[in-house]
Protein backbone atom coordinates (compact mmCIF):
# COMPACT_ATOMS: atom_id res chain seq x y z
CA UNK A 1 0.00 0.00 0.00
CA UNK A 2 1.25 3.48 -0.92
CA UNK A 3 0.48 6.28 1.50
CA UNK A 4 -0.23 9.85 0.37
CA UNK A 5 -0.23 12.58 3.04
CA UNK A 6 -1.75 16.01 2.40
CA UNK A 7 -0.16 18.93 4.27
CA UNK A 8 0.13 22.69 3.98
CA UNK A 9 1.83 24.40 6.93
CA UNK A 10 -0.82 27.13 6.92
CA UNK A 11 -4.37 26.17 7.81
CA UNK A 12 -7.38 26.61 5.58
CA UNK A 13 -5.58 26.29 2.24
CA UNK A 14 -7.75 23.34 1.14
CA UNK A 15 -6.22 20.14 2.52
CA UNK A 16 -9.55 18.53 3.42
CA UNK A 17 -11.21 19.69 0.17
CA UNK A 18 -8.50 17.94 -1.83
CA UNK A 19 -8.30 14.89 0.45
CA UNK A 20 -12.08 14.34 0.28
CA UNK A 21 -12.08 14.68 -3.49
CA UNK A 22 -9.24 12.16 -3.83
CA UNK A 23 -11.11 9.69 -1.62
CA UNK A 24 -14.23 10.07 -3.75
CA UNK A 25 -12.21 9.60 -6.96
CA UNK A 26 -10.47 6.51 -5.59
CA UNK A 27 -13.85 4.97 -4.89
CA UNK A 28 -14.68 5.27 -8.58
CA UNK A 29 -11.53 3.31 -9.44
CA UNK A 30 -10.90 -0.41 -9.30
CA UNK A 31 -9.60 -0.75 -5.75
CA UNK A 32 -11.34 0.61 -2.69
CA UNK A 33 -9.74 3.56 -0.93
CA UNK A 34 -8.63 3.66 2.61
CA UNK A 35 -8.14 6.95 4.39
CA UNK A 36 -7.27 8.55 7.69
CA UNK A 37 -7.74 11.90 9.40
CA UNK A 38 -4.52 12.88 11.16
CA UNK A 39 -5.87 16.34 12.10
CA UNK A 40 -6.97 14.80 15.40
CA UNK A 41 -7.28 18.15 17.21
CA UNK A 42 -10.10 19.26 14.93
CA UNK A 43 -10.94 16.40 12.54
CA UNK A 44 -13.33 17.11 9.66
CA UNK A 45 -13.25 14.15 7.24
CA UNK A 46 -15.92 12.30 9.25
CA UNK A 47 -18.34 15.10 8.40
CA UNK A 48 -18.16 14.02 4.74
CA UNK A 49 -17.69 10.26 4.90
CA UNK A 50 -20.08 8.88 7.47
CA UNK A 51 -22.50 7.38 4.88
CA UNK A 52 -23.09 3.67 5.24
CA UNK A 53 -20.69 3.58 8.14
CA UNK A 54 -20.19 0.44 10.19
CA UNK A 55 -17.74 0.49 13.03
CA UNK A 56 -14.92 -2.03 12.72
CA UNK A 57 -12.96 -1.14 15.81
CA UNK A 58 -13.12 1.33 18.63
CA UNK A 59 -10.49 1.81 21.30
CA UNK A 60 -9.61 4.35 23.92
CA UNK A 61 -6.71 6.79 23.68
CA UNK A 62 -4.68 6.87 26.85
CA UNK A 63 -2.12 9.45 27.80
CA UNK A 64 -0.06 9.64 30.96
CA UNK A 65 -0.82 12.64 33.15
CA UNK A 66 0.15 13.61 36.70
CA UNK A 67 -2.54 13.15 39.33
CA UNK A 68 -2.24 14.45 42.89
CA UNK A 69 -3.78 12.55 45.79
CA UNK A 70 -4.94 15.47 47.88
CA UNK A 71 -5.57 13.20 50.89
CA UNK A 72 -1.88 13.14 51.69
CA UNK A 73 -0.22 15.84 49.55
CA UNK A 74 1.54 18.25 51.90
CA UNK A 75 1.72 21.10 49.35
CA UNK A 76 5.48 21.30 49.83
CA UNK A 77 5.86 22.72 46.30
CA UNK A 78 8.80 20.51 45.25
CA UNK A 79 6.95 19.20 42.16
CA UNK A 80 6.03 22.74 41.09
CA UNK A 81 9.68 23.76 41.42
CA UNK A 82 10.83 20.93 39.12
CA UNK A 83 8.00 20.92 36.54
CA UNK A 84 9.29 22.58 33.38
CA UNK A 85 5.95 22.48 31.56
CA UNK A 86 4.31 24.93 33.95
CA UNK A 87 1.62 22.33 34.61
CA UNK A 88 1.77 22.47 38.43
CA UNK A 89 0.35 25.43 40.23
CA UNK A 90 -0.45 25.63 43.95
CA UNK A 91 -0.80 21.89 44.30
CA UNK A 92 -3.12 21.50 41.29
CA UNK A 93 -2.21 19.84 37.97
CA UNK A 94 -3.28 21.45 34.72
CA UNK A 95 -3.80 18.29 32.65
CA UNK A 96 -3.68 20.31 29.41
CA UNK A 97 -0.15 21.51 30.08
CA UNK A 98 1.12 18.27 31.66
CA UNK A 99 3.27 16.28 29.22
CA UNK A 100 3.40 13.13 31.36
CA UNK A 101 7.18 13.20 31.85
CA UNK A 102 7.02 11.88 35.42
CA UNK A 103 9.45 14.34 37.03
CA UNK A 104 6.86 15.32 39.66
CA UNK A 105 6.46 11.72 40.75
CA UNK A 106 10.24 11.33 40.81
CA UNK A 107 10.85 14.30 43.12
CA UNK A 108 7.77 13.99 45.36
CA UNK A 109 9.07 13.45 48.93
CA UNK A 110 5.72 12.26 50.31
CA UNK A 111 5.35 8.50 50.26
CA UNK A 112 2.48 6.47 51.72
CA UNK A 113 2.54 2.68 51.44
CA UNK A 114 4.80 2.88 48.41
CA UNK A 115 2.67 5.53 46.66
CA UNK A 116 3.81 9.08 46.01
CA UNK A 117 1.37 11.94 46.62
CA UNK A 118 1.72 12.80 42.94
CA UNK A 119 1.75 9.95 40.45
CA UNK A 120 1.32 9.41 36.77
CA UNK A 121 -1.93 7.82 35.72
CA UNK A 122 -3.27 6.68 32.37
CA UNK A 123 -6.00 9.16 31.52
CA UNK A 124 -8.66 8.53 28.89
CA UNK A 125 -8.18 11.28 26.31
CA UNK A 126 -10.61 10.15 23.62
CA UNK A 127 -11.45 7.39 21.16
CA UNK A 128 -9.89 5.89 18.08
CA UNK A 129 -12.32 4.52 15.52
CA UNK A 130 -11.92 2.53 12.34
CA UNK A 131 -15.03 2.21 10.22
CA UNK A 132 -16.13 0.73 6.94
CA UNK A 133 -17.80 3.48 4.90
CA UNK A 134 -19.30 3.64 1.41
CA UNK A 135 -15.95 5.11 0.36
CA UNK A 136 -13.63 2.59 2.01
CA UNK A 137 -11.89 1.99 5.32
CA UNK A 138 -11.65 5.12 7.47
CA UNK A 139 -9.42 5.60 10.52
CA UNK A 140 -9.78 8.63 12.79
CA UNK A 141 -9.71 9.77 16.40
CA UNK A 142 -11.98 12.01 18.43
CA UNK A 143 -10.05 13.53 21.30
CA UNK A 144 -11.55 15.08 24.37
CA UNK A 145 -11.38 18.84 24.42
CA UNK A 146 -7.88 20.11 25.16
CA UNK A 147 -6.33 16.64 25.12
CA UNK A 148 -4.07 17.81 22.32
CA UNK A 149 -2.71 15.78 19.44
CA UNK A 150 0.43 13.88 20.29
CA UNK A 151 2.77 11.78 18.22
CA UNK A 152 1.30 8.76 19.95
CA UNK A 153 -2.27 9.50 18.83
CA UNK A 154 -1.19 10.15 15.24
CA UNK A 155 0.83 6.92 15.13
CA UNK A 156 -2.15 4.97 16.43
CA UNK A 157 -4.49 6.42 13.76
CA UNK A 158 -2.02 5.39 11.05
CA UNK A 159 -1.41 1.94 12.51
CA UNK A 160 -5.15 1.34 12.79
CA UNK A 161 -5.50 2.21 9.13
CA UNK A 162 -2.67 -0.13 8.13
CA UNK A 163 -4.13 -3.05 10.03
CA UNK A 164 -7.55 -2.78 8.34
CA UNK A 165 -6.69 -1.60 4.85
CA UNK A 166 -6.54 -5.05 3.26
CA UNK A 167 -6.33 -4.92 -0.53
CA UNK A 168 -6.24 -1.13 -0.84
CA UNK A 169 -3.37 0.13 -2.90
CA UNK A 170 -3.56 3.76 -1.97
CA UNK A 171 -4.15 5.41 1.39
CA UNK A 172 -5.07 9.10 1.57
CA UNK A 173 -4.15 10.82 4.83
CA UNK A 174 -5.40 14.30 5.72
CA UNK A 175 -2.86 16.18 7.86
CA UNK A 176 -3.05 19.12 10.22
CA UNK A 177 -1.61 22.63 9.94
CA UNK A 178 1.78 23.47 11.49
CA UNK A 179 5.20 21.81 11.36
CA UNK A 180 5.68 20.39 14.88
CA UNK A 181 5.19 17.08 16.65
CA UNK A 182 1.85 15.92 15.14
CA UNK A 183 3.03 16.76 11.62
CA UNK A 184 6.39 15.04 12.02
CA UNK A 185 4.56 11.95 13.28
CA UNK A 186 2.17 12.06 10.32
CA UNK A 187 5.07 12.30 7.84
CA UNK A 188 6.95 9.32 9.28
CA UNK A 189 6.54 6.34 6.97
CA UNK A 190 4.42 7.90 4.20
CA UNK A 191 5.47 7.55 0.54
CA UNK A 192 4.56 10.99 -0.79
CA UNK A 193 3.52 14.37 0.63
CA UNK A 194 1.23 16.67 -1.36
CA UNK A 195 1.61 20.30 -0.22
CA UNK A 196 -1.37 22.60 -0.76
CA UNK A 197 -0.30 26.23 -1.19
CA UNK A 198 -2.39 29.33 -1.86
CA UNK A 199 -1.15 32.59 -3.32
CA UNK A 200 -0.72 34.60 -0.11
CA UNK A 201 2.45 35.76 1.64
CA UNK A 202 1.44 33.74 4.72
CA UNK A 203 0.98 30.50 2.81
CA UNK A 204 4.26 31.01 0.94
CA UNK A 205 6.16 31.62 4.16
CA UNK A 206 4.63 28.47 5.64
CA UNK A 207 5.46 26.47 2.50
CA UNK A 208 9.13 27.18 3.12
CA UNK A 209 8.87 25.84 6.68
CA UNK A 210 6.84 22.72 5.86
CA UNK A 211 9.09 21.88 2.90
CA UNK A 212 12.18 22.06 5.15
CA UNK A 213 10.45 19.75 7.62
CA UNK A 214 9.45 17.22 4.93
CA UNK A 215 12.92 17.31 3.36
CA UNK A 216 14.62 16.69 6.71
CA UNK A 217 12.59 13.50 6.96
CA UNK A 218 13.62 12.59 3.39
CA UNK A 219 10.10 12.02 2.08
CA UNK A 220 9.38 13.05 -1.54
CA UNK A 221 6.99 15.96 -1.99
CA UNK A 222 4.87 17.51 -4.73
CA UNK A 223 2.69 20.63 -4.57
CA UNK A 224 -0.41 22.27 -5.97
CA UNK A 225 -1.57 25.88 -5.87
CA UNK A 226 -5.15 26.30 -4.69
CA UNK A 227 -7.20 29.39 -5.66
CA UNK A 228 -4.29 30.24 -7.97
CA UNK A 229 -6.19 32.91 -9.93
CA UNK A 230 -6.82 35.04 -6.80
CA UNK A 231 -3.32 36.45 -7.26
CA UNK A 232 -1.57 35.48 -10.52
CA UNK A 233 1.52 37.47 -9.40
CA UNK A 234 1.95 35.52 -6.18
CA UNK A 235 1.18 32.24 -7.98
CA UNK A 236 4.02 33.09 -10.36
CA UNK A 237 6.31 33.66 -7.35
CA UNK A 238 5.31 30.26 -5.94
CA UNK A 239 6.16 28.67 -9.29
CA UNK A 240 9.61 30.26 -9.21
CA UNK A 241 10.22 29.25 -5.61
CA UNK A 242 9.22 25.65 -6.36
CA UNK A 243 11.42 25.53 -9.46
CA UNK A 244 14.40 26.66 -7.39
CA UNK A 245 13.67 24.05 -4.76
CA UNK A 246 12.87 21.25 -7.21
CA UNK A 247 9.36 20.86 -5.91
CA UNK A 248 7.05 19.84 -8.80
CA UNK A 249 3.78 21.80 -8.99
CA UNK A 250 1.29 19.32 -10.39
CA UNK A 251 -1.70 21.62 -10.82
CA UNK A 252 -3.11 25.11 -10.34
CA UNK A 253 -6.68 25.01 -9.06
CA UNK A 254 -8.87 28.09 -9.66
CA UNK A 255 -11.05 29.77 -7.03
CA UNK A 256 -14.53 28.31 -7.21
CA UNK A 257 -17.51 29.30 -5.01
CA UNK A 258 -18.88 25.77 -5.46
CA UNK A 259 -16.16 24.54 -3.09
CA UNK A 260 -17.81 26.34 -0.17
CA UNK A 261 -21.20 24.98 -1.22
CA UNK A 262 -19.78 21.44 -1.40
CA UNK A 263 -18.31 21.76 2.12
CA UNK A 264 -21.64 23.02 3.45
CA UNK A 265 -23.46 20.06 1.92
CA UNK A 266 -20.80 17.71 3.33
CA UNK A 267 -19.87 16.50 -0.13
CA UNK A 268 -16.54 16.32 -1.96
CA UNK A 269 -16.38 19.05 -4.60
CA UNK A 270 -15.62 16.49 -7.37
CA UNK A 271 -19.26 15.39 -7.02
CA UNK A 272 -20.19 18.62 -8.83
CA UNK A 273 -19.72 18.07 -12.56
CA UNK A 274 -19.90 21.75 -13.46
CA UNK A 275 -17.29 22.89 -10.93
CA UNK A 276 -14.14 24.38 -12.51
CA UNK A 277 -12.12 23.50 -9.39
CA UNK A 278 -13.28 19.87 -9.62
CA UNK A 279 -11.88 19.51 -13.15
CA UNK A 280 -8.46 20.60 -11.98
CA UNK A 281 -8.62 18.42 -8.86
CA UNK A 282 -9.35 15.41 -11.11
CA UNK A 283 -6.27 16.21 -13.14
CA UNK A 284 -4.26 16.70 -9.92
CA UNK A 285 -5.48 13.30 -8.74
CA UNK A 286 -4.28 11.55 -11.91
CA UNK A 287 -0.87 13.21 -11.77
CA UNK A 288 -0.45 12.51 -8.05
CA UNK A 289 -1.30 8.84 -8.56
CA UNK A 290 1.25 8.62 -11.36
CA UNK A 291 3.88 10.10 -9.04
CA UNK A 292 2.94 7.72 -6.29
CA UNK A 293 3.12 4.68 -8.58
CA UNK A 294 6.55 5.65 -9.89
CA UNK A 295 8.00 5.70 -6.37
CA UNK B 1 -6.73 43.89 28.34
CA UNK B 2 -5.10 40.67 27.13
CA UNK B 3 -7.01 38.97 24.32
CA UNK B 4 -6.20 35.47 23.00
CA UNK B 5 -7.34 34.90 19.42
CA UNK B 6 -8.21 31.28 18.58
CA UNK B 7 -10.18 29.35 15.99
CA UNK B 8 -10.02 25.57 16.04
CA UNK B 9 -9.96 25.36 12.25
CA UNK B 10 -6.93 26.80 10.47
CA UNK B 11 -7.16 29.61 7.96
CA UNK B 12 -10.29 31.25 9.36
CA UNK B 13 -8.47 34.55 9.91
CA UNK B 14 -6.83 34.53 13.37
CA UNK B 15 -3.77 36.44 12.21
CA UNK B 16 -5.91 38.78 10.12
CA UNK B 17 -8.03 39.68 13.19
CA UNK B 18 -5.02 39.77 15.55
CA UNK B 19 -2.75 42.11 13.62
CA UNK B 20 -5.58 44.53 12.90
CA UNK B 21 -6.79 44.53 16.51
CA UNK B 22 -3.24 45.29 17.67
CA UNK B 23 -2.88 48.05 15.08
CA UNK B 24 -6.02 50.01 16.05
CA UNK B 25 -4.85 50.30 19.68
CA UNK B 26 -2.47 53.04 20.81
CA UNK B 27 -0.18 50.87 22.88
CA UNK B 28 -0.66 47.19 22.30
CA UNK B 29 1.71 44.26 22.08
CA UNK B 30 1.11 41.70 19.36
CA UNK B 31 2.42 38.26 20.41
CA UNK B 32 2.59 35.59 17.69
CA UNK B 33 2.11 32.32 19.59
CA UNK B 34 1.72 30.28 16.37
CA UNK B 35 5.41 29.41 16.59
CA UNK B 36 5.21 26.55 14.08
CA UNK B 37 4.05 28.81 11.26
CA UNK B 38 4.22 32.44 12.46
CA UNK B 39 2.83 34.97 9.98
CA UNK B 40 2.03 38.13 11.98
CA UNK B 41 5.45 39.61 11.16
CA UNK B 42 4.48 39.70 7.48
CA UNK B 43 1.76 42.23 8.36
CA UNK B 44 3.72 44.01 11.10
CA UNK B 45 7.31 44.03 9.82
CA UNK B 46 9.66 45.16 12.58
CA UNK B 47 12.30 47.87 12.44
CA UNK B 48 15.63 46.67 13.79
CA UNK B 49 14.17 43.62 15.50
CA UNK B 50 16.18 42.13 18.32
CA UNK B 51 16.85 38.44 17.93
CA UNK B 52 16.99 36.05 20.83
CA UNK B 53 17.70 32.34 20.37
CA UNK B 54 15.57 30.03 22.49
CA UNK B 55 17.45 27.09 23.92
CA UNK B 56 16.16 24.25 26.06
CA UNK B 57 18.29 22.06 28.27
CA UNK B 58 18.83 18.55 26.97
CA UNK B 59 20.92 15.75 28.46
CA UNK B 60 24.28 14.39 27.51
CA UNK B 61 25.82 11.38 29.19
CA UNK B 62 29.36 11.35 30.59
CA UNK B 63 30.40 7.91 29.45
CA UNK B 64 33.17 7.56 32.05
CA UNK B 65 30.60 7.82 34.83
CA UNK B 66 27.76 5.81 33.25
CA UNK B 67 27.57 2.22 34.49
CA UNK B 68 24.91 1.16 31.98
CA UNK B 69 22.06 0.72 34.49
CA UNK B 70 19.58 2.14 31.94
CA UNK B 71 17.38 3.75 34.60
CA UNK B 72 17.24 6.89 32.43
CA UNK B 73 16.19 4.91 29.34
CA UNK B 74 13.37 3.26 31.28
CA UNK B 75 12.25 6.58 32.78
CA UNK B 76 12.10 8.66 29.58
CA UNK B 77 8.43 8.92 28.58
CA UNK B 78 9.34 10.25 25.14
CA UNK B 79 11.77 7.53 24.01
CA UNK B 80 14.47 10.15 23.64
CA UNK B 81 17.06 7.90 25.26
CA UNK B 82 18.25 4.56 23.95
CA UNK B 83 20.96 2.11 24.87
CA UNK B 84 23.17 0.58 22.20
CA UNK B 85 26.79 -0.43 21.86
CA UNK B 86 27.34 -0.19 25.59
CA UNK B 87 26.27 3.44 25.87
CA UNK B 88 23.26 5.72 26.25
CA UNK B 89 22.22 7.51 23.06
CA UNK B 90 20.27 10.78 23.20
CA UNK B 91 17.80 11.53 20.38
CA UNK B 92 17.94 15.32 20.68
CA UNK B 93 14.75 16.23 18.87
CA UNK B 94 12.58 13.71 20.74
CA UNK B 95 13.64 15.15 24.13
CA UNK B 96 10.94 17.14 25.94
CA UNK B 97 13.59 18.65 28.23
CA UNK B 98 11.85 17.61 31.41
CA UNK B 99 15.19 17.08 33.19
CA UNK B 100 14.06 13.80 34.74
CA UNK B 101 17.01 11.69 33.55
CA UNK B 102 19.55 14.01 35.18
CA UNK B 103 17.63 14.02 38.48
CA UNK B 104 17.28 10.26 38.40
CA UNK B 105 20.76 9.04 37.40
CA UNK B 106 22.29 7.22 40.38
CA UNK B 107 25.81 7.80 38.97
CA UNK B 108 25.30 11.53 38.36
CA UNK B 109 26.49 10.77 34.85
CA UNK B 110 24.01 13.06 33.09
CA UNK B 111 24.65 16.74 32.55
CA UNK B 112 22.52 19.17 30.59
CA UNK B 113 23.54 21.50 27.82
CA UNK B 114 21.64 24.14 25.87
CA UNK B 115 20.02 23.03 22.62
CA UNK B 116 18.57 25.55 20.19
CA UNK B 117 14.95 24.96 19.15
CA UNK B 118 13.98 28.35 17.77
CA UNK B 119 14.03 32.08 18.38
CA UNK B 120 12.08 35.15 19.42
CA UNK B 121 12.20 38.41 17.47
CA UNK B 122 11.06 41.57 19.20
CA UNK B 123 10.64 45.02 17.73
CA UNK B 124 8.18 47.71 16.73
CA UNK B 125 5.96 48.27 13.75
CA UNK B 126 4.83 51.92 13.90
CA UNK B 127 3.16 52.09 17.36
CA UNK B 128 2.72 48.29 17.80
CA UNK B 129 5.14 46.28 19.94
CA UNK B 130 5.70 43.02 18.07
CA UNK B 131 6.91 39.73 19.57
CA UNK B 132 7.24 36.81 17.20
CA UNK B 133 8.33 33.30 18.12
CA UNK B 134 9.61 30.76 15.63
CA UNK B 135 10.26 27.04 16.00
CA UNK B 136 13.05 25.62 13.82
CA UNK B 137 11.73 23.22 11.17
CA UNK B 138 12.32 19.62 12.28
CA UNK B 139 11.83 20.45 15.98
CA UNK B 140 8.88 18.88 17.77
CA UNK B 141 8.09 21.16 20.69
CA UNK B 142 7.44 24.89 20.59
CA UNK B 143 5.92 25.21 24.06
CA UNK B 144 9.13 26.57 25.62
CA UNK B 145 9.18 29.44 23.10
CA UNK B 146 5.57 30.39 23.90
CA UNK B 147 6.27 30.21 27.65
CA UNK B 148 9.24 32.55 27.29
CA UNK B 149 7.35 35.06 25.10
CA UNK B 150 4.41 35.17 27.48
CA UNK B 151 6.69 35.70 30.49
CA UNK B 152 8.61 38.48 28.73
CA UNK B 153 5.53 40.37 27.56
CA UNK B 154 3.62 39.99 30.84
CA UNK B 155 4.12 43.68 31.86
CA UNK B 156 2.23 44.92 28.77
CA UNK B 157 -1.35 45.65 29.85
CA UNK B 158 -2.78 45.48 26.32
CA UNK B 159 -1.94 42.36 24.35
CA UNK B 160 -3.17 40.36 21.43
CA UNK B 161 -2.05 36.72 21.64
CA UNK B 162 -2.33 35.19 18.17
CA UNK B 163 -2.64 31.44 18.87
CA UNK B 164 -2.21 28.38 16.68
CA UNK B 165 -5.15 26.41 15.25
CA UNK B 166 -6.41 23.27 16.98
CA UNK B 167 -6.69 22.96 20.74
CA UNK B 168 -3.27 21.75 21.82
CA UNK B 169 -1.21 22.85 24.81
CA UNK B 170 0.02 25.78 22.70
CA UNK B 171 -3.49 27.18 22.59
CA UNK B 172 -4.02 26.49 26.31
CA UNK B 173 -0.97 28.62 27.16
CA UNK B 174 -2.59 31.58 25.37
CA UNK B 175 -5.98 31.03 27.00
CA UNK B 176 -4.47 30.89 30.51
CA UNK B 177 -2.73 34.23 30.03
CA UNK B 178 -5.72 36.04 28.51
CA UNK B 179 -8.47 38.10 30.14
CA UNK B 180 -10.81 37.12 27.34
CA UNK B 181 -10.74 35.12 24.12
CA UNK B 182 -11.91 35.80 20.60
CA UNK B 183 -12.85 32.77 18.52
CA UNK B 184 -12.60 33.45 14.80
CA UNK B 185 -14.78 31.22 12.67
CA UNK B 186 -16.16 31.03 9.15
CA UNK B 187 -19.69 30.05 8.16
CA UNK B 188 -18.88 26.58 6.82
CA UNK B 189 -19.67 23.16 8.27
CA UNK B 190 -15.95 22.74 9.07
CA UNK B 191 -15.66 26.17 10.68
CA UNK B 192 -18.72 25.52 12.87
CA UNK B 193 -17.57 22.04 13.91
CA UNK B 194 -14.11 23.23 14.93
CA UNK B 195 -15.57 26.27 16.70
CA UNK B 196 -17.73 23.99 18.87
CA UNK B 197 -14.64 21.96 19.84
CA UNK B 198 -12.86 25.17 20.80
CA UNK B 199 -15.85 26.42 22.82
CA UNK B 200 -15.73 23.25 24.95
CA UNK B 201 -12.10 24.01 25.70
CA UNK B 202 -12.85 27.63 26.62
CA UNK B 203 -15.67 26.58 28.94
CA UNK B 204 -13.20 24.43 30.91
CA UNK B 205 -11.27 27.59 31.71
CA UNK B 206 -14.23 29.80 32.46
CA UNK B 207 -12.88 32.63 30.33
CA UNK B 208 -15.20 35.20 28.80
CA UNK B 209 -15.24 34.79 25.03
CA UNK B 210 -16.98 36.03 21.91
CA UNK B 211 -17.18 34.98 18.27
CA UNK B 212 -15.99 36.75 15.15
CA UNK B 213 -17.60 35.48 11.95
CA UNK B 214 -15.12 35.99 9.14
CA UNK B 215 -15.81 35.56 5.41
CA UNK B 216 -19.48 36.03 6.16
CA UNK B 217 -21.64 35.34 3.13
CA UNK B 218 -25.15 36.25 4.08
CA UNK B 219 -27.12 37.57 7.00
CA UNK B 220 -28.78 34.27 7.97
CA UNK B 221 -25.96 31.88 8.71
CA UNK B 222 -26.24 29.05 11.21
CA UNK B 223 -23.26 30.22 13.25
CA UNK B 224 -25.38 33.19 14.29
CA UNK B 225 -28.29 30.93 15.14
CA UNK B 226 -25.98 28.70 17.19
CA UNK B 227 -24.56 31.70 19.07
CA UNK B 228 -28.03 33.06 19.80
CA UNK B 229 -29.18 29.69 21.17
CA UNK B 230 -26.04 29.28 23.29
CA UNK B 231 -26.05 32.92 24.46
CA UNK B 232 -22.65 33.57 22.93
CA UNK B 233 -21.88 37.10 21.84
CA UNK B 234 -21.01 37.70 18.18
CA UNK B 235 -18.41 40.47 18.43
CA UNK B 236 -18.25 41.27 14.73
CA UNK B 237 -18.97 39.97 11.28
CA UNK B 238 -16.46 40.49 8.50
CA UNK B 239 -17.90 40.17 5.00
CA UNK B 240 -16.42 37.85 2.36
CA UNK B 241 -14.94 40.48 0.04
CA UNK B 242 -12.39 40.01 -2.71
CA UNK B 243 -10.74 43.30 -1.72
CA UNK B 244 -10.13 42.07 1.83
CA UNK B 245 -8.80 38.75 0.54
CA UNK B 246 -6.30 40.54 -1.71
CA UNK B 247 -5.17 42.94 1.06
CA UNK B 248 -4.66 40.00 3.39
CA UNK B 249 -2.88 37.85 0.82
CA UNK B 250 -0.40 40.67 0.27
CA UNK B 251 0.32 41.27 3.94
CA UNK B 252 -1.52 44.61 4.10
CA UNK B 253 -3.39 45.89 7.16
CA UNK B 254 -7.10 46.27 6.42
CA UNK B 255 -7.47 48.61 9.45
CA UNK B 256 -5.50 51.29 7.60
CA UNK B 257 -8.72 51.88 5.65
CA UNK B 258 -11.49 53.69 7.57
CA UNK B 259 -14.36 51.39 6.52
CA UNK B 260 -12.54 48.28 7.81
CA UNK B 261 -11.04 50.07 10.82
CA UNK B 262 -14.59 50.60 12.06
CA UNK B 263 -15.24 46.83 12.07
CA UNK B 264 -12.21 46.21 14.30
CA UNK B 265 -13.05 49.13 16.60
CA UNK B 266 -16.51 47.73 17.14
CA UNK B 267 -15.01 44.24 17.72
CA UNK B 268 -12.64 45.61 20.37
CA UNK B 269 -15.39 47.58 22.09
CA UNK B 270 -17.63 44.50 22.19
CA UNK B 271 -14.73 42.41 23.52
CA UNK B 272 -14.17 44.91 26.35
CA UNK B 273 -17.85 44.85 27.25
CA UNK B 274 -17.62 41.09 27.94
CA UNK B 275 -15.03 41.54 30.68
CA UNK B 276 -16.12 43.01 33.98
CA UNK B 277 -13.87 45.97 34.91
CA UNK B 278 -12.87 44.43 38.25
CA UNK B 279 -11.29 41.49 36.40
CA UNK B 280 -8.87 43.69 34.47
Amino acid sequence: MKQLLILSGKGGTGKTTIASSFISLLKQGETPACFADCDVDVPNLHLIFSDGETCLSQSTCFNRRAVIDQSFCTHCGVCEEHCRSGAMKNGVVNPYLCEGCGVCELVCPVNRDGHKAVQLAEINTGDYTVSDTDFGIFSTAQLKSGAGATGKTINAVKQNLASFCGESQVAVIDGSPGIGCPIISSIAGVDLVLLVVEPSLSSMSDLERILKTVRQLKVPAVACINRADISPELSQQIQLYCQEHELPILEEIPFDPLVIRAVNHSRPVVDYDNSPAAQHIRSLFEKTLQHLQQL
Amino acid sequence: MKIAVLSGKGGTGKTFVSVNLAYIQDHAAYVDCDVEVPNGHLFLPMDRASFEPVDVMIPSVQTDRCNGCRACVDFCAFHALGYAGGQVIVFDNLCHNCGGCRLLCPQKAIIEHPYNIGSIRTGNFEHVHVVSGSLNPGQMQGSAIIRRMIAQTRPFPNQILDCSPGNSCHVVQGILEADMCILVTEPTVFGANDMRICIELLKLYNKPFGIVINKSLDTRNYIKTFCREQHIKVLAEIPLQPELAVLNANGQLAAKQPEYRRIFQKMLKNAHSLVAPQNL
